[in-house]
């Protein structure tokens, strides 16, 4: 199981996302991928979570890749100046992490300590300048390393591609692959139509798009995301079926199914938010066929 | 014209702050705060109301035209018994007016606000943030608009993906300063500086607390007054 590889042999890619303990305990983590081997090609540890920080984001992916499973270090680049981010990928890459994926993490309006300072010194595009410097053997000062580290790089985008000045996000695309990012990562899918639309016009990059999809627990989950991430995103159809659902797993396994069998032939890969539903990602991959 | 824009503490806050001051002097500002009714006539003497019913006594108010202006000083002398008369001054101005202030007056001052942003009135009721005076002008590239102040992230190499119809992520009534930065690039034929990129900010352009010293042939009317 290696990200980069997958994408050489255009295997469908699948990755899923894991909350890293507070508490250091790992053993729930790893018996919950466990389930999965084999079926995952990477798994994304993210430095946040929608709540608040999580644990030790580098630390889980040393104990994943002792556990022979990919990882793939998410960095938000918020509260991190370039020094910071220096730092935290050196240490991962000494962890063995091989993949990053950068984004512009999202400014928290929800969960604990709001009362916290947030800054975003670095964008997602210079992010990648810091990972150029360390692929190069120095630092972002031009100061030799004693080695360089070279990372696999993913760039999470908004597949709703800015809305009204449509192309204010394929120019960030133009961007990041001039930087030489290895993958897309796509805000949540549920809407098929446009998101093919999407698909249609990045197809000219040539880089892999992975979309990402959401376990939707209840319809309360729906509402959540539409009020917190972002306004429309979980159109009404699907929060109505899960609200008259009396069996609300059996309705996000059928909402699932239905955005993958679309995905399929129209993107690289998926990307899982399990929300909680780790454990059960299994059924979720089998009904799907994945 | 650009301005300090307030809002008023908490009242359990500004009584906490009183503690201890029997008697008190309130004071106001006929610009910034007056604008954004956070100091101004009406809300200063509806201040000395609730101090009474707080049993302070109220020994006097005034409402300085420009709190910040180096006329303060003399301003305030003219009520000098009843400022000698009280325990405290409560300031119903910006920050910068309580600091002016208490240059001048040898009494404790409590800020009856929080200075939030420096702003302007775009409608009329409505103040908006322009500038944070980072020190790295980027507004040659952005069509005149400031994506330092307006955006929520600060981002200055093009929105982020929360952009949503020309609204922020964060407050759908606030505009994706983006959207209008892009709109302003296209209508000037210039939407090639969406591509221009910026570097890495200085963050120690001026470090904090700033401090410019204008050199002395570059003052007109230099009164040989030392910096």
């Amino acid at each position: 199981m290696d990200l980069k590889e997958s994408f050489i042999k255009n295997r469908f890619v699948i990755t899923s996302e894991i909350q890293p303990p507070l508490d250091e305990d790992f053993r729930e983590l790893i018996e919950n991928i466990e389930k999965i081997r084999g079926r995952l090609d990477a798994v994304t540890v993210p430095e946040f979570d929608i709540e608040g920080v999580v644990a030790d984001s580098i630390g889980t992916c040393g104990i994943l890749r002792e556990n022979k499973f990919d990882p793939i270090l998410q960095t938000g680049t918020r509260e991190k100046n370039r020094l910071d981010l220096q730092s935290f990928l050196v240490k991962a890459f000494e962890k063995g992490v091989k993949n990053i994926l950068a984004f512009t993490e999202d400014y928290r309006i929800t969960g604990d300590s709001l009362q916290e300072i947030m800054f975003f010194h670095v964008d997602s595009g210079k992010l990648f300048s810091v990972v150029d410097s360390l692929k190069g053997g120095h630092d972002v000062a031009g100061k030799d390393l004693k080695k360089s580290a070279e990372f696999f790089v993913g760039s999470g985008i908004d597949s709703a591609c800015g809305r009204n000045v449509p192309d204010l996000e394929l120019k960030e695309m133009e961007e990041m692959v001039r930087l030489g990012t290895g993958y897309f990562l796509t805000t949540p899918v549920f809407d098929l139509d446009e998101f093919q639309k999407f698909m249609k016009r990045v197809e000219p990059f040539k880089v892999p798009v992975i979309a990402e999809v959401i376990l939707l627990k209840s319809a309360n989950t729906g509402h959540f995301i539409n009020r917190y991430l972002k306004k429309g995103l979980v159109p009404g159809r699907i929060i109505q079926k899960l609200a008259k659902a009396p069996d609300k797993e059996k309705a996000s396994i059928e909402i699932f199914t239905d955005i993958i069998k679309g995905l399929k032939d129209i993107c690289h890969g998926v990307h899982l938010i399990p929300l909680g539903w780790e454990g059960k990602i299994p059924r979720f991959l089998d009904a799907a066929k994945l | 014209m650009i301005r300090s824009i307030t809002q008023q503490k908490p009242m359990a806050e500004i009584i906490g702050h009183c503690e201890g001051a029997s008697k008190v002097f309130i004071v106001g500002c006929g610009t910034c705060t007056t604008l954004t009714r956070t100091g101004g006539q009406p809300e200063v003497v509806k201040m000395a109301d609730r101090l009474r019913e707080a049993n302070k006594e109220v020994t006097g108010w005034m409402v300085l035209p420009v709190a910040c202006d180096e006329l303060t000083s003399e301003a305030l002398e003219e009520n000098r018994d009843a400022i000698a008369g009280a325990d405290t001054l409560l300031i119903m101005t910006c920050a910068f007016g309580v600091q002016t202030i208490a240059m001048h007056i040898d009494k404790p001052v409590v800020p009856a606000l929080d200075t939030l942003f420096i702003g302007k009135e775009k409608a009329p009721g409505l103040f908006g943030e322009i500038c944070v005076q980072c020190g790295e002008c980027v507004l040659a590239d952005t069509g005149g608009i400031c994506p330092v102040a307006g955006c929520h992230k600060g981002m200055v190499n093009g929105p982020c993906g929360g952009t949503n119809k020309g609204k922020c992520e964060i407050d759908s009534n606030k505009d994706c300063v983006w959207t209008l930065i892009y709109e302003k690039l296209e209508k000037l034929g210039r939407l090639d500086r969406m591509r221009a990129y910026q570097p890495p900010k200085n963050y120690h352009v001026e470090p904090r607390p700033g401090r410019i010293i204008i050199p002395f042939d570059a003052r007109s009317e230099d009164d040989g007054t030392k910096l």
